[in-house]
């Protein structure tokens, strides 16, 4: 390779890591932007133009506790319950050591309780109560448990590296440590499986007031049962623009994908 | 006093009817038991008979009671029945006086009978004692016999319970313009009040027949009082009977509807008459016998908050009895995060229109326009909670102290000022001072109240940047995918290693045999040479490099220039056994004895040839002999 090859690579290279690192602050000034216009409005009542900026937010990608915090907060203020229960539901589900998300989302069901959207017959008691590994799943923020899996993995491969180059006196309890790290990491290696599985399975919140579950996908099928807004169901299927919904108690029928917020 | 016109009198002469229903009864009552001083009451007589001709009304000598209003024309109702083949006509007239005790009157004054000319007979009402004390404020209920049932559930929707608690008390000291079949009646709980103290006035529907409709046409008008419904308790669109005597005579009685009024203002305040019409309805749905039912106007005089005592910073609003509370949903927070201070001002009173105090500014914060939800309870008396929420956001690190927000308010019950006051608010604000531009169109603590808040939720997140989850980018990053897969890898890399390098090491060992056996044979044989030669000098020095380089070759190290004491400690160290050792080592010595000084039996050919045998023997047993890898100097220390 000549001189002058090496010399265009290498410019080449810092170029597109310049252009690479331009881009990705400007996109973090937008979103700043974004935000910091989303919460003044909150803060001076407009409620609307606040959604609206968070929702810009969200569309670009941005998964953040904040953002659906206060996204929920919006929502609750314009009277949107539905959507506000499932913003709160988001932020839970990335940091479910969130109290705040934790008293808001109690609060908005709460009101939508008062409002009329209490639970029909059809709804019926523990209708949102996931399974039993999916709130041990839940139990922890996605972020945390990579941390720890993480933690726990390197430090086992960690351990058993420098056992190999030990002395004889230092290898057991290096073997002891590798043996707690590991089982650490199997640990949190399920937890972070789970997730995964978690993240196929589909959860959703209703949004509307009140909604129409039908037996099939077609606005001429008959209704099956009636849902309120802020119902937690499982998407188990999907047909164009209609999703099958099944609840805690095993009841199922078809909603509109638009009268679903997918978690 | 006002007199009664003649043709107003006359005009209630009724037409003969078939039969008399009852005797002529005229009686008169009092609203309450005890009057102050200056407190207003009603005094009522009533008037029910039967096909007679009335003439001739007089009003009581009411004894230096002062009038305050006098009616101009009776309440008249009328009722037929039929039964048993027979009508009655039933004619009812009421007058009712608004009457006060002056001031400095003391003990018990007597109401004079009312007169009146019916049929052509005089008939004299009952006196009345007005005892002279503490006003009782409410009028009271009184006690009459149970009555029949009642026949108009059915149509109006039956029920039990209703406004006196029951189906058989009598009202006949109630304000009300009156008759003795269809009318409505006012009650007040009290005539007289504070600016701001409420008052609770019902409307009555009294029926002693079967009614279908009832429609309003006049609502009364409350002009000079802050109104408040009060929800009713009947089933909805249909009134609940339940049954009084009044007068002698059983009633089905419905609550018209309840409001709570709070006199505006100081002076006396008219509550304008109601109109409504009942009727029955034929076999086609048409109104049948009609009957148009008028109250009479109600004054409630509303008197002036003391000023003795009153506080500087009161506002008359703030009528009633009532506690407030502050309080914070977090009492510590990050720069740029938001607090919601919450002050609850509850208790009994005009609760819509109290006035909390006004949020102080705070050093280090942004107060935004804050949000007011009222709640007010179910029940005659208003009582509630005024939630004011402000928002505050943190724009500087520290710790700030909400003061104590003090609420001045005038009881009306104890007739005395009070003051509340909140707890103090400690907060605490960490991180470093706000970089996020500072709002522009916050209206401050001085901005008017703005009505219906929702919920009390938890004020949103305003940190200045945007705080995402980097764990959960780093799990969608292949940077996590390198994580996992790179240690496993490199450990097992490390194993692939350290299996060839043994595996090569042991192939080095082979080859090192290889190369000393060849390598000790030609040295042996050159050796023989010598022998065979006669060079004793060089034989010795052959069989001594045989023996070097054998070591040396095994021991992976080259021995030519050690020390025989140095020989045989390095050795030792790399397992040599104890006897071979010490052979390789005599050898070496008998080499070097031979070399540099030789003597007789040196040079002896059976000593050359037992050493030539001696030095393949040691280079076999070298050879053979299981030696441990060199170590590392610094694995040594």
């Amino acid at each position: 390779m000549t001189r002058a090859v090496k010399r265009s690579v290498a410019v080449s290279l810092v170029a597109a890591g310049l252009v690479a690192g331009l881009t990705g602050a400007a996109r973090a000034g937008r979103l700043d932007e974004a935000w910091r216009r989303g919460n003044q409005a909150y803060l001076h009542g407009d409620y609307g133009t606040a959604v609206a900026a968070y929702q810009e937010l969200r569309d670009q990608g941005v998964r953040s506790t904040d953002l659906f915090f206060n996204l929920g907060d919006a929502y609750v203020r314009t009277g949107a319950l539905g959507p506000a229960i499932w913003a709160f539901e988001e932020a839970l589900v990335l940091d479910p050591g969130n109290d705040d998300a934790r008293y808001n989302l109690g609060a908005a069901r709460k009101q939508a309780a008062r409002l009329g959207h209490s639970p029909d017959a059809a709804e019926a008691p523990g209708q949102d109560r996931d399974p039993l590994w999916v709130r041990i799943v839940s139990s922890l923020s996605a972020s945390a448990e990579t941390w720890l899996f993480t933690v726990a993995y390197l430090g086992l491969f960690g351990l058993l590296f420098w056992r190999l180059w030990a002395g004889a006196d230092l290898r057991s309890g290096l073997a002891i440590a590798a043996t707690a790290f590991g089982a650490a990491a199997l640990l949190t290696g399920a937890l972070l499986i789970g997730r995964v599985q978690l993240e196929r399975l589909s959860f959703g919140v209703v949004l509307p007031d009140a909604v129409e579950v039908r037996e099939g996908a077609d606005p001429g099928a008959r209704t099956s049962f009636g849902l309120h807004a802020g119902a937690r169901v499982r998407i188990v299927d999907t047909d164009q623009d209609w999703v099958r919904v099944r609840l805690g108690n095993g009841l199922e029928g078809w909603l509109r994908a638009g009268e679903v917020g997918k978690l | 006093m006002r007199r009664f016109r003649p043709a107003a009198l006359a005009a209630l002469s009724l037409a003969a009817m078939v039969a008399p229903a009852h005797a002529a009864s005229f009686s008169a009552s009092l609203d309450r038991d005890a009057v102050a001083p200056g407190e207003p009451f009603i005094y009522q007589v009533t008037l029910t008979v039967a096909n007679e001709e009335v003439a001739n009304f007089r009003p009581p000598d009411f004894h230096g009671l002062q009038v305050v209003q006098a009616p101009s024309f009776p309440s008249r109702s009328t009722s037929m029945q039929i039964a048993g083949g027979q009508t009655s006509v039933e004619n009812s007239f009421s007058w009712t006086f608004q009457l006060a005790v002056p001031a400095g009157a003391k003990g018990t004054l007597t109401i004079g009978p009312a007169h009146a000319r019916v049929g052509g007979r005089d008939m004299a009402s009952n006196t009345v004692p007005v005892r002279v004390g503490a006003g009782s404020g409410a009028a009271r209920p009184s006690r009459q016999p149970p009555a029949p049932g009642n026949i108009f559930q059915q149509f109006f929707g039956g029920g039990s319970g209703g406004p006196f608690g029951g189906g058989d008390a009598d009202q006949s000291d109630a304000l009300a313009s009156s008759s003795s079949a269809a009318f409505i009646r006012v009650l007040p709980d009290k005539t007289r009040a504070f600016v701001g103290e409420q008052v609770t006035v019902g409307w009555y529907l009294y029926l002693t027949q079967n009614q279908n409709r009832y429609e309003s046409i006049t609502e009364p008008r409350t002009d000079g009082f802050w109104s408040e419904d009060i929800p009713s308790t009947n089933p909805q669109g249909r009134l609940s009977f339940t049954e009084q005597t009044l007068n002698g005579r059983t009633y089905n009685v419905a609550l018209l509807f309840k409001k709570a009024l709070f006199p505006l203002s100081a002076g006396k305040l008219t509550i304008t008459p109601m109109e409504a019409e009942v009727s029955q309805v034929d076999l086609f749905g048409s109104a049948v016998r009609a009957r148009r039912l008028k109250t009479d106007p109600l004054v409630i005089e509303a008197m002036p908050l003391p000023h003795a005592g009153q506080p500087a910073a009161f506002d008359p609003a703030n009528v009633g009895k009532y506690q407030i509370s502050a309080t914070v949903d977090r009492a510590a927070v990050a720069v740029g995060d938001a607090v919601m201070l919450r002050v609850a001002v509850k208790g009994a009173g005009n609760v819509r229109n109290v006035r909390p105090p006004a949020l102080p500014a705070l050093e280090g914060w942004k107060s935004y326009e804050p949000k007011v939800d009222v709640a007010v309870d179910a029940g005659d008396s208003v009582t509630g909670t005024k939630t004011v929420e402000w928002l505050m956001r943190a724009e500087r690190p520290g710790k700030t102290t909400v003061p104590p927000l003090a609420l001045e308010t005038f009881d009306p019950t104890a007739k005395r000022y009070q003051a509340e006051r909140t707890s103090p608010i400690d907060l605490v604000v960490t991180g470093e001072a706000s970089s996020a531009p500072p709002a522009t169109a916050g209206t401050g603590n001085a901005a008017p109240p703005a009505e219906a808040a929702p919920g009390a939720i938890r004020p949103i997140h305003a940190r200045p940047s945007l705080s995402t989850s980097p764990g959960l980018a780093f799990l969608r990053s292949g940077a996590f995918t390198a994580t996992m897969v790179l240690p496993p890898l490199a450990w097992a890399a490390v194993l692939l290693f350290g299996r060839a390098r043994a595996r090569l090491s042991a192939d080095e060992q082979r080859t090192r045999r290889r190369r000393l056996r060849s390598m000790a044979r030609k040295r042996l044989r050159d050796a023989e040479a010598h022998r065979a030669a006669g060079r004793v000098t060089a034989f010795y020095a052959e069989i001594d490099r045989v023996l070097r380089d054998a070591l040396g070759e095994r021991l992976g190290t080259p021995v030519a220039g050690l020390q025989l004491g140095e020989l045989r400690v390095l050795l030792g160290e790399r397992g040599l056994g104890a006897a071979e050792t010490a052979a390789v080592v005599s050898a070496l010595e008998t080499c070097d004895e031979a070399r540099f000084a030789p003597g007789a039996t040196a040079g002896n050919p059976a000593a050359l040839a037992a050493m030539e045998s001696r030095a393949a023997d040691l280079v076999g047993a070298i050879d053979r002999a299981e030696l441990r890898a060199e170590q590392h100097p610094e694995a040594k220390g």
